[in-house]
């Protein structure tokens, strides 16, 4: 064999061991690919419909990564070129044999007659033989290629086995018997109160559609949420409802407060309890018939006016019957009215109950849905603002009421007299135009003639005359306006420094100058 | 010829190289790299030019390799005031025994097989220029005479790189014509102290003259005779384009901060000393790594950097280093 065909058998060898290579490296990366596809489809089916947008753009950046890809192999394999030049320089590189592979082959392709390069061929083919090309171009993985494989499958098992960030929409459209057992025992709760509401119709309707829906099967999250927060207003109605009642007791058991006879009936009154007041009420009737024939006829009058009031107000009534001929009457219906608000206000504690379990209810169904969190919170928390005609607060678990402790205040407060939003609904009386004191346009103004007019004319003076602003009109303006200058003084120097607004720029440069005045 | 003579002839090259290179280090003090790039420029037929500071060894270093290489040596010394006649010889008068009257040439310091040329950037560019014809065609004109110079003629200019009153900046026609720009650098503490063992004793260091002329043109004609594959020859090429800012394969740097790029005698250069390179590798063939071995001493002095460049200090050694890295070799 000639050198120069120890040098070709050499370079043929290497390109063999190159494509080879080549293959190998093609294999990895079309393999890195389908695992990096597969990582991705992984931590979509992860990411599920939480976050719609993230998804989207992780499906676009998936989408990109595969084209770009795909664009690099498919170069790289339409670049690559694996000559026997190449396979040259390959071998020069790895073997550091300096170009000298690479210039015998280049003196082969094209030969010139000189014993220099005679001797270059001759010397580049030892170095070809003593070549050994699987230890050149071992077929092994490369470090770099190992970590990225053992990252890749690392990754494709955590995510494997990681919990889904979001439930499914397949769990999320359960029906209502796939419901943990506290809430299933929720639902039969509700049921029960859906049987027990035949009375209020449109309380047992809306209970009854709010179990409906989550009993359905193709019922979004969304129409869920709809129907439980529907069926709770209306519960939440009924509650106010009763809360007023309570209240109303509350106001004739001050009413009835003072007369003795009455004590108990006020007592009964003040604590909520209507059975027990009709039961004083029914004693107290009989008891009054029976010592109606005796001695004190002033005091048994007096009672007998608080009593008939009482009844009247029960009763709804306007009080203008005869006392003695109406009572019997009035005090039936009285008693008969108050077992009912008595019967109302039981029926209400478990329309607290309901409105509970409800809120329990919508609480998991909205905990299992792709809401976000705030809107979640929207619709869990309630509006903690008291009413300002009632000052209830609607709170999670109930409605607080304040009735009691507001008739006991001696002033009325901000929620019974009405805030500016209640002034302007026409709850509580507006802030009269000028001043506190109401009195009419013509006496607020004083009348005023010009003082040099032409006043022979009694007709012209009737014309001259225009309105000005009283003397106590006046004040009171001057009044308010030193009181709204003094506040917004004091409202500026409430800062910090207890300099207010208007003079902080005096002192400042004051301080400045001071300071650029040192030497 | 076989291939085994050339194996003998590559074998006597580096021998004689060797003892040469020896034979300076006796008295020069480090500048290994040095005396290997003068003895490049002498084997390639170029010249040099040797940048230093004063106090350096510059001509010490050529008078060493003078007395080495037992050739004829000549020592010009650049002032303001010379002139080309007192470099080149001047055409005298003379007469003879009869009373006839007759011009003759008196050759000046340049007819010498080795030409200091010390501190060259202290003479006017007039002067300069006098190196000029002697330096490419190896011919010397005056009186209408081409007298040619005697084979092998070297010349070894040294100059300062500080800026003094009364030096003048060499025409880059004159710099061009030197093979290599070769800059020595202050020698370390140890070399410092090797000089001062060497020159503050009773005994100075001394050499022997171990071959003349006729090795020297020997190791030329074996140096010329190192084959050149055509990749390795496209490397030089490509590597002297990159160094013109007007080139598809400038670089950044050549673009921002070169006016003019090197000329053909760079690439001639690279390859003359690629070959020489090669031989002293024990390589029959110049491999890309000669080309880039030579190439910061055979560039440096052909790029003519721009404002720029000076401006931003940026030299032309960085330029061409950047080049050295951006330029494939032939194997990439």
């Amino acid at each position: 064999m000639s050198d120069q065909e120890v040098i070709l058998h050499a370079l043929a060898q290497v390109r063999g061991r190159l494509r080879l290579r080549y293959a190998v490296q093609d294999l990895a990366v079309m393999l890195g690919m389908v695992a990096v596809a597969f990582l991705l489809w992984r931590a979509l089916r992860l990411a599920g419909d939480s976050a719609p947008a993230v998804t989207a753009a992780a499906i676009l950046t998936a989408l990109l990564l595969w084209v770009g890809g795909l664009f690099l192999l498919l170069r790289a394999l339409l670049v690559r070129r694996t000559s026997l030049a190449r396979a040259a320089a390959e071998a020069d590189r790895r073997a550091a044999l300096d170009d000298e592979l690479k210039t015998a082959y280049w003196f082969i392709v094209h030969p010139m007659a000189s014993p220099w390069i005679a001797a270059q061929i001759e010397h580049a083919a030892r170095s070809a033989g003593a070549l050994d090309v699987s230890r050149l171009l071992p077929l092994r993985v490369e470090p770099g290629t190992l970590a990225a494989s053992a990252l890749i499958s690392v990754l494709l098992l955590a995510l494997s086995f990681a919990p889904p960030l979001s439930p499914s929409p397949q769990a999320l459209a359960q029906p209502a018997n796939a419901l943990s057992p506290a809430e299933a025992k929720q639902v039969q709760l509700l049921r029960d109160l859906a049987a027990q509401l035949r009375d209020d119709a449109p309380a047992a309707t809306s209970v009854e559609h709010a179990l409906r829906e989550l009993q359905r099967k193709d019922a979004s999250a969304e129409d869920k949420q709809r129907a439980l927060a529907a069926a709770r207003e209306v519960l939440e109605q009924r509650n106010l409802n009763a809360a007023s009642m309570r209240e109303g007791l509350y106001q004739m058991a001050q009413k009835l407060r003072g007369n003795e006879a009455l004590q108990e009936i006020a007592a009964a009154l003040e604590e909520g309890d209507a059975r027990k007041a009709a039961r004083a009420l029914q004693a107290v009737d009989l008891h009054g018939r029976a010592a109606a024939s005796g001695a004190d006829a002033a005091a048994e009058q007096k009672q007998e006016k608080d009593l008939q009031r009482l009844l009247d107000q029960a009763a709804g009534r306007d009080g203008k019957e005869e006392p003695g001929e109406a009572s019997s009457v009035a005090g039936r219906e009285t008693i008969d009215r108050l077992k009912q608000i008595a019967e109302q206000l039981d029926a209400q504690q478990q329309l607290n109950q309901a409105s509970q379990a409800l809120q329990q209810l919508q609480l998991a169904v909205a905990q299992r849905s792709t809401m976000s969190a705030g809107r979640f919170s929207q619709q869990a928390t309630q509006n903690a603002t008291p009413s300002p005609n009632t000052g209830q607060t609607s709170m999670p678990g109930g409605v607080m009421f304040r009735s009691a402790a507001v008739a006991q205040e001696n002033r009325p407060s901000v929620q019974q007299e009405g805030s500016k939003t209640g002034a302007a609904m026409g709850d509580s009386q507006a802030d009269a135009p000028l001043g506190s004191k109401v009195a009419p346009l013509a006496v607020q103004l004083r009348r005023e003639s010009l003082p040099n007019s032409e006043s022979d004319d009694p007709q012209n003076a009737a014309k001259n005359w225009f309105y000005v602003e009283s003397k106590e009109q006046k004040s009171i303006l001057e009044l308010r306006d030193v009181q709204a200058r003094e506040s917004f003084a004091q409202a500026q120097s409430g800062a910090p420094e207890g300099i207010s607004v208007r003079h902080r720029q005096i002192v400042k440069e004051y301080f400045m100058h001071l300071r650029e005045a040192k030497p | 010829m076989t291939a085994m003579t050339v194996g003998r002839q590559v074998e006597q090259f580096r021998e004689n190289f060797r003892i040469v290179r020896d034979e300076v280090s006796r008295i020069i003090v480090g500048n290994e790299d040095n005396i290997i790039g003068i003895m490049t420029c002498l084997l390639a037929r170029g010249h040099v030019l040797l940048e230093g500071i004063p106090g350096i060894g510059k001509t010490k270093l050529v008078q060493t390799l003078a007395d080495v290489l037992h050739l004829k040596f000549s020592r010009i010394q650049f002032t303001p005031d010379l002139m080309p006649g007192d470099i080149i010889g001047t055409t005298i008068v003379r007469e003879t025994d009869t009373g006839r009257k007759f011009m003759e040439f008196q050759p000046g310091p340049i007819f010498a097989n080795l030409v200091l040329a010390d501190e060259i950037n202290r003479a006017t560019p007039k002067t300069q220029s006098a190196l000029l014809e002697a330096m490419q065609e190896n011919s010397v004109s005056a009186g209408g005479q081409t007298h040619p110079l005697e084979q092998p003629f070297f010349v070894l200019a040294t100059m300062n790189p500080l800026e003094m009153e009364g030096t003048y900046p060499l025409p880059e026609a004159q710099l061009d014509r030197f093979f290599f720009k070769l800059k020595l650098g202050f020698p370390s503490a140890e070399g410092l102290s090797q000089i001062l063992d060497r020159t503050t004793t009773q005994e100075e260091p001394k050499v022997e003259r171990v071959f003349g002329q006729g090795e020297i043109l020997q190791m030329r004609d074996t140096a010329r005779s190192v084959p050149v594959a055509q990749p390795v020859q496209d490397y030089a090429i490509r590597l002297t384009l990159a160094t013109h800012p007007e080139s598809e394969l400038a670089t950044d740097l050549t673009r921002r901060f070169v006016r003019f790029g090197s000329s053909p005698r760079g690439t001639q250069a690279l390859i003359l000393g690629g070959k020489v390179r090669a031989l002293l590798a024990d390589r029959l063939y110049v491999a890309s790594e000669d080309v880039r071995n030579v190439a910061l001493d055979a560039l440096r002095h052909r790029l003519l950097l721009n404002f720029d460049a000076e401006a931003e200090r940026v030299t032309a050694d960085a330029i061409i280093e950047d080049v050295l890295q951006r330029v494939p070799t032939p194997s990439a």
